[in-house]
């Protein structure tokens, strides 16, 4: 039998196969359309995967942050609510007791809920803020009476974009970024990083405040940017002329980005249903999003076949990178038989 | 005339010896499946930004932290880290190792298959972790004892 470093070694290897060159070029990014064009980085190789473009896209790695970085900066430091250690040792007691005034501090294992959020609106009147990334600053050392599990991070650093008021009118419908409008622009917003830490105690029961903040607008590499959505007009166009090159039997391959069920390869039936039967007529059954933020639109279709049979197919994916280059993707991509 | 001779700070270089490390490291953190996709998410943007990565001190902390920060997104998606069944089976994987591993704390998991699966040394799986090579030891102790325990090996295995 191996040893035991090598049976260690050979489950990780199964579990999560190695990532190849080839892999890491096709997660590059392609052009976006539609964003602020200063800011625009030209991108060779438009036949990359859009999927993975998308998911870039929302990740903020299409940019490139040509300032320096001040992540690192220090742009305040202190201690809120709270105004010293001692401060924060009697407000630990009282939570600890059950006072309202300061369990909310002590949120369990949601540090990134309550407490960045109600410093942002005290400090700097933000009246609503979403999380859009978890930075971290490890504790140097096994935490005591821990085992390390989860209470590792000496610093957690939620970065908080500003939500204007209103409806956000690029993405009106999106139950997250529906009403978080820019406030820059109206694509970027404004970001604030926070520093949270848990100065007395340690672990789900121990209170959390906030240590410092900087303000990092304009330097996250697009993550507080919100792609302008395709329009859905040009977005039902392309999946019609991508349904009518089907039924016509000839030109609908180039439609076709990536279809993936999980990482499995979906094969699609393009101009026949799996007996054989040609298409003979399409429904566009569902248009779901935009997503905020990154624009993406799912659809499904139904295709009947001229046996009478008939399929369900998606979700189609599409955003704005995919729109332009006439084609749609898929994750969890299914098709199904349809009565 | 064309020539094979791949430069030592080339990313291609810097792929095959950082990749099997970042993958180890966040698989075992997140997942095979949150952990491979931060990976993956982290050598893109070590090859999209490589002329700047490649002066860094220490590239592959760097992206180990930008995995760990891509991993955080993802990680509202699953918190499957450690899967009850193989995607496919190898027959010297025993059932109980999977097991073993959901054990262990995340810190632990991490320790011990940097530097027992994939051979590096203390100080490297701290470089990579961003912690000190005590708190890796300390971990692949603790580490070893409990996989060991649960799986009925002796220390010499």
């Amino acid at each position: 039998m191996p040893e035991l470093g090598a049976r260690l070694r050979d489950y990780v290897e199964a579990i999560a196969p190695p990532i190849g060159e080839e892999e890491i070029r096709r997660g590059a990014a392609a052009p976006v359309v539609g964003l602020t064009p200063p800011r625009r980085r030209a991108i060779p190789g438009l036949g990359l995967a859009a999927l993975a473009a998308t998911l870039l896209v929302m990740l903020g790695l299409l940019w490139d942050g040509a300032q320096p970085s001040r992540l690192g900066d220090q742009i305040w430091r202190g201690i809120w609510p709270q105004s010293s250690r001692e401060d924060a040792e009697h407000a630990q007691a009282r939570a600890d007791a059950g006072d309202d005034d300061y369990t909310w501090q002590a949120p369990g294992d949601d540090p990134l809920g309550l407490v960045p959020r109600r410093f942002v609106r005290e400090h700097f009147g933000w009246s609503d803020a979403r999380l859009i990334a978890v930075g971290s600053v490890p504790f140097d050392g096994v935490p005591p009476g821990t085992d390390g599990e989860d209470w590792e991070v000496r610093v957690l650093q939620p970065y908080l974009i500003r939500c204007g008021s209103g409806t956000n009118l690029a993405y009106p419908l999106d139950p997250v970024g529906g009403t978080c409008p820019p406030t820059i622009d109206e694509t970027h917003y404004e970001v604030i990083r926070v520093d949270l830490e848990q100065l007395v105690r340690r672990g789900p029961t121990g209170i959390w405040v906030v240590t410092g903040w900087a303000d990092v607008t304009g330097e996250m590499e697009g993550r507080e940017v919100q792609a302008v959505p395709p329009d859905e007009e040009d977005l039902i166009t392309l999946m019609t002329g991508f349904l009518e090159a089907r039924l016509a039997g000839t030109g609908a391959e180039g439609y076709v980005g990536t279809l993936t069920y999980w990482n499995d390869p979906v094969e699609l039936g393009l101009y026949r249903s799996s007996s054989g039967s040609p298409w003979v007529g399409y429904e566009i059954r569902s248009v779901e999003g935009p997503e905020w933020p990154n624009g993406t639109y799912s659809l499904t279709v139904r295709l009947t076949a001229a046996d009478g049979s008939a399929v369900e197919e998606g979700p189609y994916r599409a955003g704005p990178v995919d729109v332009r280059l006439g084609w749609f993707q898929g994750n969890l991509f299914e098709v199904t038989e349809s009565p | 005339m064309e020539t094979d001779v791949e430069e030592s700070d080339s990313f291609p270089a810097f792929h095959r010896g950082a990749e099997p490390r970042l993958r180890a490291a966040l698989v075992a953190r997140f997942g095979s499946q949150t952990g491979r996709e931060a990976a993956l998410e982290a050598l893109v943007y070590g090859w999209e930004h490589w002329q700047r990565v490649r002066g860094m001190d220490n590239p592959i902390g760097y992206l180990y932290r930008v995995g760990v920060s891509r991993a955080r997104r993802l990680w509202r998606r699953t918190r499957v880290v450690v899967p009850e069944e193989l995607p496919f089976r190898e027959p010297w994987v025993e059932p109980e190792l999977p097991r073993a591993l959901r054990r262990l704390s995340s810190s632990q998991r991490q320790a011990v298959v940097l530097v027992h699966a994939y051979g590096l040394t203390f100080r490297e799986a701290a470089g990579v972790l961003g912690v000190s090579p005590s708190t890796i030891q300390t971990h692949c102790t603790r580490g070893l004892v409990k996989l060991r325990s649960a799986l009925g090996v002796n220390a010499d295995a």
